[in-house]
């Protein structure tokens, strides 16, 4: 019935490739046959979803069990949407067609606060209750379970998820599943899956972690129930080279953003700039080595017929042996026809050498995250570049071809004055300027630096977590300050919307309290709020409104090191005392070498039985 | 280097590939082939495809056609048949390939079939459909290659125009134009077609059967 109904309807909708499954790769079980099916549900549209790695691990690692299928679910675009609720057809795996509540589990990755309201209206087209408490006590309905970077701070979603899967997934996933799949199998209550679930290093079940408030609505308490653990632990995979890896990667019909064959090439990054969660969530650092990722992409090259392959990572240039690793990619990519991507170059370590290589890899776009115009201001986020470095590796552009650059800033960040804003500008221009005072440069050419500068949000788990966020009004000015004060045409800015950002800022650093939130803006029509065109903003100060919760508290205020802060509970391995360190050297505008230099002890390692590959290896650049 | 017509179906879930979306599809899927494809030469070669011609997103084919060039000559057709079919994805089946007889421009027309496999009180429905065609006026809206929208009545391209009803289901068979000069899609025909029978337009499937030469000749 439901799979006629969807048959239907496809004709009647944009792109219909996106829900018709049936893609090269993509695996299809016979459902009486497997034990447990796992839906990979991402909260947005099927290019952006497909372009994940993430999901791409996970399904394959999910499939490699005989007894278990894992399929994928994106959030149906508008129109699809519409008429799905029309004719109450439920949201579906692609693979089987079937609906989300014939799974025995759901998952979400959770890649940006911003795809919160998706999560509710995907569960919503699933029919299947939004909040965890009212899920019945049985295992009939699905398990809802979420990972991904934003569980970092779990807490704005803790009511609608029973279990998050906090860290890495590849061990975590299964060890998850096998226990669902006994607990299934002798039909006890769903309470009771989650208490033991609880169990495994790695879960955090929400509803078992009471949360008591002080008067002025920061967090008294935080007490676990029922044996779960005090602090739950990140987990961490240990070895890359010997953890699973998928052979075949899903080929999607439609184009979808990265389209590509994925290779993250080392976890973790050494830098430490202080505003990047992703560099301290993702520590400690672990590299893959060259014949692993050698070895493992020719074979995805193989399977997929892909002609392009992506080194990915935080910060690719910081790989030890980036320039053998090229070499040795190069030698069977080139006469095969696949272009390497190395996205994630840093100026720094740019070298000549390497430069050599990726001429042999097809020239992309230019671009440096300088992150803010002064070097004071770039002494205070602890990105540990000079203005030196950008400009000569510009003139090394320029002279090897390139005309233009873009430049990444950030504004709002602490103890900015406008004098740092206005360095954007300065920076820019002298990039400018070194264009034309280049012999070398291109001919007849001129030179285009388009600067996009977004807007500083603090976010847990990094030194600037008790941090105020600049008020909207406050961004706004910045914005208009760097307008006003740019003298040329070569040089194009692109804002950030800053509604989108204070609302990430809100929601970063958010409690449980803001569950109610999220849903009264879902019901007031907000979904897919990462989108400029769909976002509604109104809809949401309706919801703060509704729900007497002051936007000011989460995104404007300036925390104490004694508040309670509500991730405390998550342990990312980053030691408190560490983040305070950091913090203060920051006012100092003083900087931290990265971790080949030095050890800056900052813990996660603790996660990882002490090892961290930056420790081990000192290859530095 | 030879050129070589390979000849393959687009059923089920795959008619819903675009066509520029099978493109890229099909490249990759000789990519995991060893078959000595030909790219064209320059600055950013890219591999050579010719489709004869592309078919409407929703219709299923049984017989579409594409040429390439091998640039080992000693590759056999048999070989390129099985790599092709040991890759492919659901619905994309490799049927034959041979050599190229005549030129993509010689397809003029196509034999389509469209059955309609559940509507309401189906007799009366069918009924309809031929008391429809038979009036001789179905008008459709064709973009013009100018960007401009002409009408044109498909009835005066229509031939060979056959309706039957069994087992409660409608089918249709019928050749329109198609080709580089001017085509009649079948899907605008349909809902043409469905909105004067004046019912929501009913769950059906299109299938051109074989690409046709101006004398109505199977194209080779």
């Amino acid at each position: 019935m439901l799979k006629e109904k969807i048959e239907r309807i496809l004709p009647l909708v944009q792109k219909p490739a996106r829900y018709t499954g049936g893609e090269l790769n993509s695996v299809v079980k016979d459902k009486k046959t497997v034990d447990i099916r796992f839906a990979f549900c991402f909260p947005d549209t099927y290019e952006i979803g497909m372009s994940h790695l993430g999901i791409k691990i996970l399904y394959s690692l999910i499939n490699s069990r005989e007894n278990y299928w894992g399929e994928r679910v994106f959030a149906p675009d508008t129109d699809m949407e519409k008429i799905m609720r029309e004719r109450d057809i439920p949201l579906f795996g692609l693979e089987s067609r079937d609906a989300l509540t014939d799974f025995d589990a759901v998952g979400f990755t959770l890649q940006y606060e911003l795809s919160f309201t998706n999560v509710l209206n995907m569960l919503d087209l699933g029919k299947i209750p939004l909040r965890s408490q009212d899920r019945g006590d049985t295992l009939d309905l699905p398990i809802i379970v979420a990972g991904g970077p934003c569980v970092c701070n779990p807490e704005p979603l803790a009511d609608f998820i029973d279990a998050f899967q906090i860290g890495e997934g590849e061990e975590m996933m299964l060890e998850f599943l096998d226990l669902l799949n006994d607990y299934k199998k002798q039909g006890k209550p769903r309470k009771e899956f989650l208490i033991a679930a609880s169990k495994i290093e790695g879960i955090y079940v929400p509803s078992l972690y009471d949360v008591e408030y002080n008067d002025d609505g920061t967090i008294k308490s935080v007490t676990a129930r029922c044996g779960a653990p005090e602090r739950v632990n990140k987990r961490v995979v240990s070895d890359l080279d010997n953890i699973f890896y998928p052979e075949n990667f899903v080929v999607p019909f439609v184009e979808v953003v990265h389209d590509r064959v994925v290779h993250e090439i080392f976890r973790g990054c050494i830098r430490g700039c202080r505003f990047c969660q992703a560099g301290f969530w993702y520590r400690p650092i672990r590299e893959k080595s060259v014949e692993t990722i050698s070895k493992q992409s020719q074979r995805l090259a193989c399977t997929t017929g892909y002609d392009e392959l992506s080194l990915c990572s935080l910060s690719s240039s910081d790989y030890t042996k980036i320039t053998e690793l090229l070499e040795e990619l190069l030698g069977w990519a080139s006469p095969q026809k696949i272009n390497i991507a190395l996205p994630s170059l840093r100026i720094d370590n740019f070298s000549d050498e390497l430069k050599e290589k990726l001429a042999l890899v097809r020239r992309s776009g230019l671009t440096f995250a300088a992150e803010a115009g002064t070097q004071r201001m770039r002494n205070v986020i602890n990105k540990n570049i000079t203005e030196d470095e950008i400009l000569s590796t510009c003139r090394k552009a320029f002279t090897g071809g390139w005309t233009a650059v873009k430049l990444y800033f950030m504004v709002g960040l602490p103890t900015e004055t406008d004098a740092d804003v206005i360095g954007i500008n300065e920076l820019s221009q002298k990039v400018v300027n070194e264009f034309y005072n280049n012999p070398d440069k291109p001919k007849g050419k001129g030179v285009s630096v388009s600067a996009g500068v977004s807007s500083f949000v603090p976010k847990p788990c990094t030194p600037f977590q008790w941090e105020p966020q600049d008020t909207k009004e406050e961004l706004h000015r910045k914005q208009q300050l760097l307008l006003e004060t740019c003298t040329t045409k070569k040089i194009t800015f692109r804002f950030h919307n800053t509604d989108l950002t204070f609302l990430e800022g809100v929601f970063a650093r958010g409690d449980r309290k803001l569950c109610n939130v999220i849903e009264a803006a879902y019901n007031n029509g907000c979904t897919f709020d990462s989108w400029d065109d769909k976002f509604n903003y109104d809809g949401w100060m309706k919801a703060f409104d509704e729900c007497g919760i002051s936007t000011q508290f989460y995104a404007n205020r300036r925390r104490s090191y004694e508040e309670i802060l509500p991730w405390d509970h998550i342990n990312s391995g980053i030691k408190k005392s560490f983040l305070i360190a950091e913090n203060e050297k920051a006012k100092k505008a003083q900087t931290t070498g990265h971790c080949r230099q030095q050890c800056a002890s900052c813990g996660s390692n603790s996660l990882n039985g002490g090892k961290c590959d930056a420790l081990n290896k000192n290859m530095v650049h | 280097m030879r050129s070589i017509r390979i000849w393959f179906t687009k059923k089920d879930a795959s008619k819903y590939i675009s066509h520029l979306d099978l493109t890229r599809c099909l490249i990759r899927a000789f990519r995991r082939t060893d078959i000595p494809l030909w790219y064209t030469e320059g600055f950013n070669p890219h591999p050579y495809l010719v489709f004869g011609l592309p078919l409407p997103l929703g219709v299923e084919g049984l017989r579409e056609v594409l040429d390439i060039r091998l640039t080992d000559d000693s590759y056999t057709n048999e070989r390129v048949l099985s790599e092709l079919n040991r890759v492919t994805v659901p619905g994309i089946e490799f049927l034959e390939v041979a050599e190229p007889i005549e030129k993509n421009l010689a397809i003029n027309k196509a034999k389509y079939t469209v059955s309609v496999p559940d509507v309401a009180d189906s007799k009366l429905f069918y009924s309809k459909i031929k008391e429809t065609v038979e009036k001789g006026e179905i008008i459709i809206e064709k973009k013009t290659k100018k960007g401009g929208i002409k009408e044109i009545n498909v009835c005066e391209h229509l031939t060979d125009f056959n309706c039957s009803f069994d087992n409660n289901i409608i089918n249709m068979s019928f050749i329109l134009p198609a080709g580089n000069d001017f085509t009649v899609n079948p899907v605008s025909f349909c809902n043409a077609l469905f909105s004067m029978v004046g019912e929501e337009t009913p769950l059906h499937r299109i299938v051109r059967h074989k690409l046709l030469t101006k004398n109505l000749l199977e194209f080779k």
